[in-house]
């Protein structure tokens, strides 16, 4: 299977929307420290395009944007963003969980 | 009006250190616990078996930390503070370290996994210390 950086870069922005469309979350009303985040971990997932196991990154990377969130959830002093970036961070995780499986 | 505002002031910390409790619990520590069973364990079951094909631990040292490892699963899923804090999380973290570090060294994983694999290590980190502090 021959993967480019777009391919990749698609299919982690799937897994990230899929997983919080369940949750009826945009993500785009998440805080700008997670889309910055999330934008560092396209990156290091660009970087294993086409090594051994690069599916292992997809599932890291959905689940180190899903530690980082939680973190943001809990330093957040405003109620409905900390439930939002809860929920983001909840989902991603279940989202992580599942393509270990997949 | 200074006692009031003194009171409204107090009020208000206690709500926001009790929203801080809430989260760490509903928030944190799951998000924690699914990372843990899902990509942490594997890493540090690859840094046991990383140390005992290296000759540093012997079978029952390697037995010691599986168990603090499931120790740590349990902690996490429990949701109790003290538990997770009297668990040797800086043992763990380098032996999950260890174990991306062996997986890639024998090419099982590209670096650039491993580069993500160490992320989700150094996230679950500073979590863990941020579970602790709080």
């Amino acid at each position: 299977m021959n993967l480019s950086n777009e391919t990749v870069g698609q299919d982690f922005a799937d897994m990230l929307r899929d997983s919080a469309e369940r949750l009826g979350i945009n993500l785009e009303q998440a805080p700008e420290a997670i889309r910055r985040y999330s934008a560092e971990s396209l990156l290091r997932l660009s970087a294993s395009v086409g090594q051994a196991g690069h599916r292992e990154a997809l599932q890291a990377e959905t689940m180190n944007v899903a530690l980082f969130s939680a973190g943001v959830a809990v330093d957040s002093g405003d109620l409905a963003d900390r439930e939002l970036v809860g929920n983001i961070a909840g989902g991603l995780a279940i989202g992580a969980r599942l393509l270990a499986g997949a | 009006m200074k006692k009031h505002h003194l009171l409204s002031s107090i009020l208000l910390l206690t709500l926001a250190a009790c929203a801080g409790v809430e989260a760490r619990e509903s928030i944190l520590m799951p998000t924690m616990s699914r990372a843990y069973s899902t990509l942490i364990a594997r890493h540090v079951e690859a840094g046991i078996v990383a140390q005992l094909d290296q000759g540093e631990i012997d079978a029952i040292r390697a037995g010691e930390l599986r168990d603090s490892s499931a120790a740590m699963q349990d902690a996490l899923d429990s949701g109790i503070r003290s538990e997770v804090a009297a668990l040797p999380w800086s043992d763990l973290r380098g032996l999950a370290r260890e174990g991306v570090q062996a997986r890639v060294a024998r090419g099982e994983i590209g670096p650039g996994v491993g580069m993500s694999h160490y992320e989700t290590i150094n996230q679950f980190d500073l979590r863990h210390a941020q579970l602790l502090n709080r």
